[in-house]
């Protein structure tokens, strides 16, 4: 009897502990929903750093998790590029963006999005003093985005990315458009195979760029 | 037992029973100013809020038990406290909750007297690394190009760094932390070298023009510190074509290591005959240099470089007498350069990390005037280790020890003189930081000198405060040593090293790419080596003194005009010592008074092409009438120049790029040169020092070639 009350005293606290363990997963991708919901919908510097506390709320809480740091690293990337004046601020905000994602990448360095992130901030970087940090930036930044797309050929985002890069540079360089438009092609069906794919299996996965690369295509024709 | 298993389905829901709690408090700072936006919440889980602009929260909980409150913001130490939640619904008032500041080092004040930064990391720096390479008449010359700055004297035969009226001697080149010995190309008198290392090699400069820590010693001056690039990043093919040469580099990388190799062969003679030149080659300097680079990442943080660079080159100059033009006095000089150097940096854990390295020069040179042949063997070694540790939060200690060693040996026909030098050194340095806006900083540099065998203890001290969000005043004081010339260590051994004492204080103010700096120093020098019987002759001993005393401005402005990048300095200098063979206190004849740049650079984006001019102004300089009574009392007329320098990106992989030194062909004077007889009308002949050309002619073609195609070389120009 002693020996069935242990089984089943255990039983009932692994079973416990299990449904608790899901719950808690389950609330950690609702509460992640919705977060990351106000991220792609923030219209103010101060939503954005609200969405960040929310971000590192969830990450202190549930360690080991890789997304509320891509979303606050995504989140000061957006900062900077929309609501901070001159290189200094830019830098500020992208300073931060560094650190969330040196956090994600300790997590998940095989993840082809987070090294989409980070060819992202270096053409920020460049992007605010083209002058002096082009060669350094523009080299990190393909290097990145290379990286991004070897670890995943299909990444939308990736590719985006890497067309931009490729068509600021050949803009510069006074070349035609041609291969950068072609990877903005490329994109723009990844992004559609995305659209069509993206199932409830990987609710947090980071679904951006659709709207910028749709707007990016104009200067293509 | 049983009631546990019967009432465990109840009782365990019932420990996550829903209550609300509400906490609620104000959070500020400890000057009273509320903390907007700081994140409030229970660890643990999602729940929280921010602070509004107030500082007020309001937070609100159906959590129970045991919870850590959590209030963090960037910039402040984060607060904790244990709170326990019973299963009641109530509110908790949390009062006042003071957040303390951190000291955030990217924000907070830094020294920035006699400090010029060029390295990209601090908010402080005056020039960012590609400024070194695209100033106009720099001709991509490290020392070309910080010779724009405040505290540089312009020497036009030199093409060294004089720094605050000391002499090209008390500036020492140091690459990652490792002492260079004879950083400048060897030449023939009067002809100004190069400095021998790529500004391409570099991501950062440190120039310091005083007051520099205690990590550095034996430059009674200044410290120019370079840090090379870390690894590199992509596999590229690099050829240049110039005017006066070519060269070809190859790097390759890997996941944890790169290793890069240069190639250059440079040749004057066939831009010699082509551009008239001031004076008469027999044989036009020609060089061949080789250079490699590796590095290793070690662990997570570390890196190990290895640098190599050897250097051979060659020239006959054919002088004229002074009295008779017609004879001809031959100049040869060869010289053989090697310099290695291995460093290493690593963390040991969060809150320490070292560095170490060992570097090697030898330094050969062979003169031959008029026959007479001179051999000079010259080198240098060094190796240290220093560590820096974060003591606490806003205390950081710096520490080291470091051997240095010189052997000189120089010969003139049968004639040898020798001597080794050895030199033991420890450094600390404490950094304090009070708050955000005040630091403090002491250090001590301890050193023994085997050869001279003499120790000496000399403090450097330092401190910052911020005036303003963008704005700060520093203060330096400290004391440097410095070993004598190798050519007075020849006549006599029993000596003692020259000191200078720094007197700083600089403000600086950085608004949005606009830098305003002012500083005034003064300096003082004591035991300089001095001819006992006050003739270039007979024993020497340390009872030179002397003293240097100025202003200087800086403004940098790259905003209010859009592509449009320029900077303006002046240096007011007062110098004068008494060494040597100087008879009594007078002004060397390096020095001049009033030292003033202005250098622009403008993008052109449509035709892909930059455009950079500089103007520079030296006030006449002394030299010594060998005629008339006095001393140094001659003045020679002042140096202006005006360069230009256009560089064109032809496609993505080739950049055309031109420079023209003293587009207006002013006759600049250095200084006189006198012979030993009178002219017609009575006077002694002499000659001007000059310049080796009225003008100077750069044309290169630089080709890139990588998968990558934006890796040209544009911005190096």
């Amino acid at each position: 009897m002693k020996n069935i009350t242990t089984s089943l005293l255990i039983f009932t606290l692994i079973s416990f502990g299990v449904l608790t363990l899901k719950a808690n997963d389950d609330k950690y991708i609702t509460a992640m929903k919705r977060i990351i919901n106000t991220v792609y919908t923030s219209e103010t510097d101060e939503a954005y750093q609200e969405a960040i506390d929310k971000l590192e709320r969830v990450a202190a809480a549930k360690e080991g998790k890789w997304e509320p740091y891509y979303y606050a690293t995504f989140a000061h990337i957006m900062r900077a590029t929309r609501y901070a004046d001159g290189k200094e601020t830019k830098d500020l905000q992208l300073d931060k963006a560094q650190e969330h994602l040196k956090k994600a990448l300790k997590l998940n360095p095989k993840e082809s999005e987070l090294h989409a992130l980070e060819g992202f901030i270096h053409m920020i970087r460049l992007s605010a003093d083209p002058g002096t940090r082009g060669r350094q930036y523009s080299g990190m930044s393909f290097k990145a985005l290379n990286k991004a797309i070897a670890m995943n050929p299909d990444n939308p985002r990736a590719l985006y990315l890497m067309a931009q890069m490729q068509m600021g540079t050949a803009k510069f360089m006074g070349e035609d458009l041609s291969s950068s438009c072609a990877t903005l092609e490329k994109s723009l069906e990844k992004f559609e195979e995305e659209k069509v794919g993206l199932s409830t299996a990987a609710p947090l996965m980071p679904r951006w760029g659709h709207s910028q690369a749709t707007g990016m295509k104009e200067q293509c024709r | 037992m049983r009631w546990v298993l019967t009432m465990l389905p109840f009782i365990l829901p019932a420990l996550l029973a829903t209550a609300q709690s509400t906490f609620q408090g104000q959070v500020i700072d400890k000057s009273g100013e509320p903390i907007v936006g700081a994140n409030v919440y229970l660890k643990g889980t999602y729940e929280g809020t921010s602070c509004d602009d107030r500082g007020y929260f309001s937070l609100t909980t159906e959590e129970s038990g045991a919870q850590v409150l959590h209030i963090s913001f960037t910039g402040y130490r984060t607060y904790e406290k244990e709170v326990v939640l019973d299963l009641e619904r109530r509110k908790i008032l949390l009062g006042i909750i003071y957040l303390q500041e951190t000291i955030n080092k990217l924000e907070a004040v830094t020294i920035t007297a006699g400090r010029l930064d060029a390295s990209g990391k601090h908010r402080s720096e005056v020039l960012n690394p590609l400024d070194i390479v695209t100033t106009a008449g720099a001709t991509a010359d490290i020392a070309g190009a910080l010779n724009t700055l405040p505290g540089t004297q312009t020497v036009g035969e030199e093409g060294r760094l004089f720094v605050r009226g000391g002499s090209g001697e008390e500036t020492k080149t140091f690459i990652d932390g490792m002492l260079v010995g004879n950083a400048y190309n060897s030449t023939v008198p009067n002809v100004p070298g190069r400095g021998r290392f790529s500004p391409f090699m570099f991501k950062g400069t440190s120039f310091s023009t005083g007051g520099y820590g205690a990590e550095y010693g034996q430059a009674l001056s200044s410290a120019l510190i370079l840090d090379t690039k870390d690894k590199a990043i992509a596999n590229r093919t690099d050829i240049s074509l110039m005017s006066v040469g070519a060269d070809i580099s190859r790097t390759q990388q890997g996941e944890r290591t790169s290793l890069a190799a240069k190639l250059q062969y440079t040749n004057l003679s066939p831009y010699f005959k082509a551009v008239q030149q001031n004076l008469d080659w027999r044989k036009a300097p020609r060089s061949i240099e080789g250079n490699a680079a590796f590095r290793q990442q070690v662990g997570e943080m570390g890196l190990w470089k290895v640098y190599g660079q050897f250097n051979h080159n060659s020239m006959t100059l054919e002088q004229k007498d002074i009295d008779r033009p017609t004879l001809i006095r031959p100049l040869q000089l060869e010289n053989g350069y090697i310099y290695l150097n291995s460093t290493l940096k690593n963390s040991i854990n969060e809150n320490a990390s070292y560095r170490t390295g060992i570097s090697y020069t030898r330094d050969r040179n062979v003169m031959d005037i008029d026959g007479t042949e001179t051999e000079q063997l010259a080198q240098f070694y060094h190796t240290k280790i220093t560590f820096d540790h974060d003591l606490a939060e806003a205390v950081g200690l710096r520490w080291g020890v470091e051997l240095l060693g010189r052997d000189h040996a120089s010969r003139q026909g049968m004639e040898t003189l020798n001597f080794e030098e050895l030199i033991w050194a420890g450094h600390g340095t404490a950094t304090w930081y009070l708050n955000n806006d005040l630091l403090l900083s002491a250090g001590l540099r301890i050193t023994h000198n085997t050869l001279l065998r003499e120790t000496q203890a000399t403090p450097r001290i330092s401190a910052a405060y911020k005036t303003g969000e963008d704005s700060q005043i520093s203060l330096a004081y400290g004391q440097f040593k410095q070993a004598p010339e190798s050519d007075l260590l020849h006549r006599q051994k029993v000596l003692q090293s020259p000191v200078a004492t720094h007197y700083i204080l600089s403000y600086q103010k950085n608004i949005k790419d606009r830098v305003l700096r002012v500083e005034t120093y003064h300096k003082t020098y004591g035991d300089l080596v001095r001819f006992s019987s006050k003739e270039a002759s007979g024993p020497l001993d340390n009872s030179g003194t002397g003293y240097a005393r100025g202003v200087e401005l800086f403004w940098r402005d790259n905003r209010s005009i859009e592509r449009l990048d320029y900077w303006v300095s002046y240096s007011f200098l007062d110098t004068r010592r008494e060494h040597l063979d100087f008879p009594e206190l007078a002004i060397p004849t390096f020095a001049s008074a009033h030292n003033a740049s202005l250098v622009l650079k403008y993008f052109f984006n449509a035709w892909r092409t930059s455009i950079g001019t500089s103007f520079s102004y030296a006030s006449p300089r002394r030299y010594h009438i060998q005629e008339q009574a006095g001393f140094h009392q001659g003045k020679t007329k002042s140096y202006q120049d005006l360069s230009l320098n256009i560089s064109y990106l032809l496609n993505s992989q080739v950049i055309l790029h031109t420079s023209i030194n003293n587009v207006l062909g002013r006759q600049n004077v250095f200084g006189y040169e006198y012979g030993q007889e009178r002219n017609a009308e009575g006077r002694l002949n002499r000659r001007a020092i000059g310049p080796a050309a009225p003008r100077f002619f750069f044309i290169g073609a630089f080709i890139t070639l990588s998968k990558n195609k934006t890796l040209n070389q544009l911005p190096n120009l």
